[in-house]
């Protein structure tokens, strides 16, 4: 978050100014940039796609830091938004769901930002605009996508979205979570719970063993004999060294994780029967959590800026698209290198390009890039463990200069303060996305 | 404890004398009868203490486990047959059960 403040700071400088001037000043840049087509329209326009931890913090950067000078526009079908931080632990009963929903209001009323609530339905490069599912285009002379993830077809044998509600994704946070929490919740006395894990690159790296810490924190409380079954492709995973000893700690006997070396990455499912067969052996199950193969969402791809394994590449520095100068892509629709999908890398990601936006629209002065991410899980009460990193631009990627991770064995004091951690990471994460 | 779940993996069809890889694994706590709980008191031991397979009714391995083993044990190993036949695998606990586990193997 220190790069927004230091944008911040330099605003401060300016106090003296009032909000005409900076406008003026804004305008007669554009007038020394000669871009004939942004004064014939009045504001530079920047179009935001998607309202989650990249979007809705560009979107809020721009508009704050240009101090109106430029026209903010976020398209976003859902009216409220539900993090998918923090969503394991509203499975776990650590969080009220309430208290991981948002509402787009402060966004307009605090920083002039037009929310469109629809679905961008397309892109045209040269004309520099984007379609509306309910009619009409909107122009820009920026466009940032930040759609997140959408599901691969045919990633899983036997599942697609018609099977979302008999066996759920709850991938992207909403309804899909909270069908998912009820399904674990109406499990038969010692029945079992699998998950069908995701192949990388995905969301969340860390996100689907903190959600099976957090179901077997619930079961281990009301079905103490039911079962959890990991089916997973992939032969390592994030953090496994902490999450393996605290479910042998918490959970010892509950959780089976069936990797490749076993068939794991031979699976398919059966919703009507709730069967998941792996490499040929038929589990009957009773919870099913299928978290297919992902790529970035659908406008990221309609507007033809992806690549054959289906994400966004980057420029570093701006974080701008490979394909087109004149489009951003944020979070995890991106390819920009060493960080992993998570809504902190967003928000960081968010703020380099707000500032790119912004000197290139305004003319004003911009910093050399920094990124951090951090993701914390919780494994049971108070046990929370991190991981994370600072990044630097390159020419070719962004690139990690420095980590670090929670170790084995830490007392529970420190596990604690972790968890505490995350929990203000949250609060201020959601005050710099929507306040 | 968790009822004990055993899975093996083995190659559906082999050549005639060229070995193959075998994988198991058994879910199970392992305990050594060293640890306490909670309470305080000692858990009592309780492991999987051999591990046999057998081709054809002829054994073709057999492991016997100690306390030092970890949760979960996973034992790999290699294996030729000059033809098809049937491969069985046997955990015996300490309490006297014993988990076990078929697959058929077609040679050519």
């Amino acid at each position: 978050m220190n790069q927004g403040e230091g944008v911040m700071s330099q605003w401060k400088g300016n106090n003296g100014l009032s909000r005409r001037q900076v406008l003026a000043t804004a305008v007669a840049a554009s007038t020394a940039l000669s871009a004939p087509a942004v004064l014939a329209q009045g504001r530079p326009r920047v179009v935001v796609v998607g309202g989650g931890a990249g979007g809705a913090t560009a979107a809020r950067y721009i508009a704050r830091d240009s101090r109106g000078a430029v026209d903010v526009t976020l398209v976003e079908p859902t009216r409220a938004y539900y993090s998918c931080f923090f969503s394991n632990l509203y499975i776990g009963g650590f969080r009220e769901y309430a208290s991981i929903g948002h509402s787009y209001g402060a966004l307009a009323a605090n920083h002039g930002i037009n929310v469109v609530h629809d679905w961008a339905v397309s892109v045209d490069r040269d004309k520099r605009t984007v379609g509306l599912a309910g009619g009409g285009s909107l122009s820009y002379d920026r466009l940032v996508l930040s759609p997140g993830i959408d599901f691969k077809e045919g990633s899983v044998a036997g599942w697609d979205l018609s099977q979302q509600n008999r066996m759920p994704h709850a991938y992207k946070a909403g309804s899909q979570t909270q069908l998912l929490k009820a399904q674990i919740e109406a499990m038969p006395e010692g029945g079992v719970y699998c998950m069908v894990a995701p192949p990388n690159p995905f969301r969340c790296p860390p996100g689907p063993y903190e959600r099976i810490s957090m179901v077997a924190h619930v079961l281990k409380q009301t079905n103490p004999t039911a079962k959890i079954l990991i089916v997973d492709p992939k032969p390592k995973f994030s953090k496994q060294g902490l999450f393996e000893e605290g479910w042998q700690r918490h959970y010892a006997g509950m959780i089976e994780r069936i990797g490749p070396d076993f068939g794991g990455d031979k699976v398919e499912v059966r919703p009507a029967s709730m069967e998941v067969v792996i490499d040929g052996e038929v589990n009957k199950v009773d919870a099913c959590n299928v978290i297919p193969a992902q790529q970035a969402g659908r406008i990221a791809a309609l507007a033809g800026i992806t690549n054959d394994a289906g994400w966004a590449p980057v420029v570093a520095h701006t974080m701008q698209s490979r394909a087109d100068g004149n489009i951003h892509v944020l979070g995890d629709a991106s390819q920009q290198g060493d960080m992993p999908k998570s809504g902190f890398s967003a928000n960081s990601q968010a703020k380099v390009c707000a500032m790119a936006v912004r000197g290139a629209l305004t003319d004003s002065k911009v910093y050399p890039a920094r990124f951090s991410n951090t993701c914390w899980s919780l494994i049971a009460t108070d046990d929370g463990v991190k991981v994370g990193a600072s990044y630097e631009a390159t020419d070719e990627k962004i690139a990690k200069t420095d980590g670090f991770i929670s170790q084995t064995g830490e007392s529970a004091e420190v596990r604690k303060a972790t968890y505490e951690e995350s929990l203000g990471w949250y609060s201020a994460i959601s005050d710099d996305m929507f306040s | 404890m968790a009822k004990p779940r055993p899975r093996i993996r083995v190659p559906k069809s082999v050549e005639a004398g060229a070995p193959f890889k075998v994988r198991t694994r058994i879910t199970h706590p392992m305990h050594t009868g060293l640890q306490r709980d909670r309470d305080g008191n000692i858990v009592p031991r309780q492991i999987v203490n051999r591990f046999r397979v057998r081709y054809n009714g002829e054994e073709a391995l057999s492991v016997d486990l100690e306390p030092a083993v970890s949760a979960d044990p996973y034992i790999e190993f290699e294996m030729a047959v000059p033809a098809s036949g049937l491969l069985e695998f046997e955990w015996v606990d300490d309490d006297g059960s014993v988990y076990s586990l078929s697959r058929k193997v077609a040679v050519g």
